[in-house]
């Protein structure tokens, strides 16, 4: 492999220099706001030789030593055509956006002809398209997007977990600029961590994975933060059913410093306790917020820097308010109780963007990442005998776990021909995983325990290393080929494991191709979880020696066509072999804790093959897609079910999403989505029956015994009732003497499905056995209201008054 | 500008949108195929004493019919083999309701087979061994202090046959005697000897907590003496009333009454999100169990 390697890369570094050519290089930005332009088009119309920006706008393109006409378009921006004669090599191009209403509407698709990119199964969403669809609670949430497209499932009602081609939510790297995210949701689920005005965009990976990415099996979200306006100030909010966020961004030094804060708090719990503190002496609620800032500074057209940050919380606490009681002697008590549960994650990146030449670009990141959840509660009791000094009785708690990791990554891209774009880097993540420590405090008068114990913090190193090559064959055949490798070393275990990844894409004529693509992926992080809900409690563990790293085989191939009316179609068949999975053994769920994980949980493999389908109209007034898959998704474990194979929770054979937008005019716009899914496999009993009499401990000695036994045939063989639902919203939009306002109105779950969040065997009303279902989410009507100061029309306003 | 009325009507919205977002329960229709009932034989025979058999049916699992209903009292026909004397009994109508009592009495190392028929179910069969009985040789007991908790030091002792497999179980029963009622329940214990198998009596955090039974086998000591350390909360610490008594309990199980009672216990532990647990059963084409147990018990 290391042989392979060194010949493929002297080879492209060879084909730089073979022949006399020119470079241009620059970096494509939007004139409105100075960020970057991802995915942009720069094509020499003379040579019809043309590349596309990176993620960080640069672009670089080798043409023969002759004059060129460059043609630099990007969808919803005015394309240009610049002539750039023998000797003028730097081009930095500013793309204004296009003045026409449907300009707007590309909603969700590559920025590159969907039938001309050889990476399948990937897809860009566009942040201005998702505040179209209808929202729910009036918070925009990008990740119930990502679950509208095809291969990508939810884990039921009220989930913001992603079941990607098969994979479970932990699958997913979920990538907050560059930097890796654990626990990507608030609320239990109900929302995501990301606040959307603070995300510039982002990108969805399900298959044919280029090598730069690593370390999960099924799926990579790429997410961007917005830059920063280096032109102007933008001063936007929103004021919705239980949050509001505001987002300032703007130029500290213009062209040269910009910075992008925003910030979001949930307000339920302001509102209720003062009558909660008023009524019963309590104060107790639940809050989120999160903040996200950015700061990037332009030294020179070389060196460019970004610091980026993300702090989340969500937090439930009660606390109890001191009351006091007194004895006949005199003695008072001053009773004090107080217990929180809190979890969020942290992140943090360093960026430098170096231009080392002109056909060389360099970014290297230090990231740090954290997620923590703590519980903890105190009781306090001071006590005031007549004539003796105050006593203190104490008694606190607290359990602290989470991941910790610090890395450093330095990405390269070589363009030494139009007709290949080299990647390559490396990255070490330094990973803390803290288990679960516990610590307490008994104080008793003078007598006092402090004490903390518990599972020991275990340390990883991760390293990874990959070159990957975007290779233009010919006119009709596009290839990414690459491999990506890394090393996991932990408590004196080591694995390192090889991946090659190979993705293609064969131009069958100018308006259709077909797309194949293979690639393995290794994980070395597991999550203990078997609620898919997406608890805070999930708890994030290494791989051991006993428990090995998951080891997923994805293969893939897909028609793409386009058709009338910008239409495109997409075919596409995957099949992923997924080995080393961990799932908690026979009875054991996360409730149940243990020193020792590894024997609570049990390794196995599992399947996942289907089908999707998506039909995506991006331009016009009417907009939108409608994506279907097929698929099946299956599990074994020797130690579950008999060791047979098993369907795994969230296979669902159908899943119909629709998603449509309408332009009615300048002022309104309007939003649908459906949404349909086989329901969820369960176990249910087959029959029940007694427990033998003399069981020892049956009458009372011991726990879990239980009269009643039940029988079941096989895991995950009763499907819970299919999940639809609709929702509609619209937009209206007022231009207002301060800038803009959009007042947003929005049905969730129209017509009041009462969908299962889960199903058990119960009892019913009148005691009888019955077979019950949770649901959560009825008809829920929501409003909010977006508003964004304009400073040009308010100093244009300003000025014409004074002119008066 | 929101003026206060606004605001005002703002937070009643506010309220009321809040107010919406609610749970609901409700009864479901059950679209699976509704399985047929098996006979359920539960025969957990013990040393020394008669022949034991409890004859029932299972039921679906929405089925609401009432526990009185399950016992298969006669249309049966039970037959018992005594497969190392080649002995054969049979009863076609139970002795009380479920339990269908043989006139032979349990003996160790013996092979055991039992066949049942009936005209409306699948007839089952199983077969056992039985095993030697294992005294208790010795129990010293000791007050300790750990953790500034006062707890009682057990050290039990006794010979494991080396021709078995067997399977232990421990318990402590403490009985008190409140003026004139007798209330037995189990003194929770726990160990560190790494051939306790219990599972689940570790917390998350490393520490152990008690439980109400020790379960062990015999892989590391067969045919030894085992010596077994265990502690529990010392019921005499603060009170030493006279008329408390503890029992410590040996249990000597085959194998099939072991994986038995594991599953049993690990049934009885699940929380809705546990994977399911599958009840070890070694009745062909029914349910229940058919094992065995002999006990040794001193009172302290």
């Amino acid at each position: 492999m290391k042989k392979f390697s060194a010949m493929f890369f002297f080879l492209i570094f060879g084909m730089a220099f073979s022949q006399e050519k020119r470079t241009i290089s620059g970096t494509i930005t939007e004139a409105k706001t100075g960020e970057k332009v991802v995915g942009a088009i720069i094509v020499d119309t003379l040579s019809k030789k043309g590349v596309g920006t990176n993620e960080y706008g640069f672009y670089s393109l080798t043409l023969p030593n002759e004059n060129a006409v460059l043609r630099v378009s990007f969808y919803g921006m005015e394309t240009q055509f610049i002539y750039l004669p023998v000797g003028s090599n730097i081009l930095n191009v500013t793309l204004d956006e296009k003045t026409t209403t449907t300009s707007e509407v590309v909603i969700v698709g590559n920025q590159n002809r969907e039938i001309e990119s050889s990476n399948s199964g990937s897809i860009q969403i566009q942040m201005d398209k998702v505040e179209k669809l209808p929202i729910i609670l009036g918070e925009k949430d990008i990740m119930r997007v990502v679950q509208l497209l095809p291969g990508v499932k939810t884990g039921g009602e009220a989930s913001s977990g992603l079941y990607v081609r098969g994979g479970s939510p932990d699958q997913n790297l979920i990538l907050l600029d560059g930097v890796p995210i654990y626990n990507a949701s608030h609320l239990f689920g109900f929302f995501s961590t990301f606040n959307s005005d603070a995300i510039s965009g982002m990108t969805l990976i399900k298959g044919g994975f280029p090598a730069r990415y690593g370390g999960r099996a099924s799926s990579v979200l790429d997410i961007r933060m917005k830059e920063g306006n280096m032109k102007h100030y933008n001063v936007e909010g929103s004021v919705g059913i239980i949050a509001s966020r505001i987002m300032v961004e703007g130029p500290i030094k213009k062209d040269k410093t910009s910075f992008a804060f925003s910030a979001r708090r949930t307000y339920i719990d302001l509102l209720y306790r003062p009558f909660l503190i008023a009524a019963e002496n309590v104060d107790a609620g639940y809050f989120f917020h999160d903040v996200n800032m950015k700061l990037q500074h332009k030294i020179n057209d070389k060196h460019h820097l970004y610091a980026s940050g993300y702090f989340g919380l969500d937090r439930v606490f009660v606390k109890e308010r001191p009351y006091n009681s007194y004895d006949a002697d005199g003695t008072q008590y001053k009773y004090q109780s107080q217990s929180r549960l809190e979890w969020g994650n942290r992140i943090a990146a360093l960026r430098w963007n170096y231009k080392i030449g002109p056909k060389l670009f360099m970014n290297t990141t230090a990231t740090y990442s954290r997620y923590k959840f703590n519980v903890g509660l105190e009781d306090r009791t001071e006590i005031t005998r007549p004539n003796q000094s105050e006593e203190l009785q104490l008694f606190s708690f607290g359990l602290n776990s989470g991941i910790e990791d610090l890395g450093i990554k330095s990405d390269f891209t070589f363009a030494p021909n139009p007709n290949h774009s080299v990647r390559f880097g490396f990255s070490e993540t330094y990973h803390t995983f803290t288990p679960g420590i516990n610590y307490f405090t008994i104080q008793d008068g003078g007598t006092s325990v402090d004490s903390t114990f518990g599972s020991l913090k275990q340390y990883s190193h991760e390293l990874s290393y990959y070159i990957e090559d975007d290779w233009k064959i010919s006119n009709n055949i596009k290839i990414n080929v690459g491999v990506h490798g890394s090393s996991f070393f932990t408590n004196g275990k080591s694995y390192h494991i090889p991946q090659p990844r190979v993705s293609a894409n064969f131009k069958i004529d100018e308006k259709s191709s077909i797309k194949a693509g293979a690639s393995r992926m290794a994980q070395y992080l597991h999550l203990l979880t078997n609620t898919g809900i997406g608890l805070p409690t999930d708890l994030w563990v290494p791989a051991t020696d006993q428990i090995k790293p998951i080891d997923a085989f994805q293969v893939s191939a897909g028609y793409y066509r386009e058709l009338p009316k910008n239409m495109v179609v997409s075919v596409e068949g995957y099949y992923k072999k997924m080995n080393n999975l961990i799932q908690y053994r026979e009875g054991v769920s996360f409730i149940s804790g243990s020193q020792d994980w590894q024997s609570r949980v049990t390794a196995g493999q599992g399947w996942a093959y289907g089908a999707e389908v998506f039909l995506e109209k991006k331009e016009g007034k009417f907009t939108g897609w409608i994506g279907y898959t097929l698929s099946w998704s299956e599990r074994q474990f020797d130690e579950l079910n008999f060791g047979k194979k098993f369907f795994h929770r969230y296979d669902q054979r159908h899943d119909l999403n629709i998603a449509l937008t309408y332009d009615l005019n300048e002022t309104w716009d309007f939003g649908m989505v459906f949404v349909f899914g086989t329901g969820n496999a369960i176990t249910l009993p087959t029959q029940n029956y007694s427990q033998a009499p003399n069981t020892p401990g049956y009458s009372g000695f011991g726990w879990g015994w239980s009269p009643q036994l039940s029988n079941f045939d096989q895991m995950n063989d009763y499907r819970v009732p299919s999940y639809h639902r609709l929702d509609l919203g619209a937009n209206r939009k007022k231009d207002t003497q301060y800038g803009h306002s959009v007042l947003s109105i929005s049905v969730y779950n129209v017509y009041n499905r009462l969908n299962p969040f889960y199903v058990y065997q119960g009892f019913n009303t009148a005691g009888n056995n019955a077979l019950m279902q949770v649901s959560l989410f009825p008809i829920i009507p929501s409003v909010s209201w977006k508003f964004q100061f304009d400073f040009d029309k308010i100093k244009a306003n300003k000025n014409a008054k004074n002119d008066e | 500008m929101m003026n206060k009325f606004s605001l005002n009507r703002l937070a009643a919205l506010l309220f009321l949108s809040a107010a919406v977002l609610f749970s609901c329960e409700k009864e479901i229709d059950f679209k699976g195929d509704v399985s047929e009932p098996r006979l359920v034989l539960n025969a957990l025979v013990e040393l020394d004493s008669t022949f034991r058999v409890h004859l029932e049916r299972s039921r679906f699992f929405l089925d609401n019919s009432p526990q009185s209903d399950l016992a298969i009292a006669s249309g049966a026909t039970v037959v018992v083999r005594n497969l190392t004397t080649n002995d054969t009994y049979e009863m076609t109508q139970s002795t009380s309701g479920s339990l269908y009592e043989f006139p032979f009495v349990v003996t160790a190392n013996t092979n055991y087979s039992i066949e049942v028929s009936h005209p409306d179910f699948n007839a089952i069969s199983a077969t056992t061994k039985t095993l030697s009985a294992v005294p208790i040789i010795s129990i010293d007991t000791s007050s300790i202090l750990q953790n500034n908790e006062s707890r009682l030091r057990f050290e039990l002792k006794f010979n494991d046959p080396a021709a078995d497999e067997n399977f232990y179980l421990i318990h402590v029963e403490l009985q008190e005697v409140y003026e004139t009622d007798t209330f037995s329940y189990p003194l929770y214990i726990t160990s560190s000897d790494p051939a306790i198998d219990n599972s689940g009596n570790t917390d998350i955090d490393g520490s152990t907590y008690d439980m109400p039974y020790l379960a062990l086998e015999d892989k590391t000591f067969n045919g030894g003496t085992k010596t077994l350390v265990f502690t529990g909360y010392n019921p005499f610490a603060w009170s030493s009333d006279p008329s408390s008594k503890l029992t410590v309990k040996l249990t000597n199980m085959n194998k099939e009454t072991f994986l038995y009672l594991k599953s049993v216990n690990l049934f009885g532990q699940q929380d809705i999100f546990s994977e399911p647990v599958k009840i070890f059963s070694n009745i062909l084409e029914g349910f229940g169990i058919f094992g065995f147990m002999s006990y040794s018990e001193i009172e302290l």
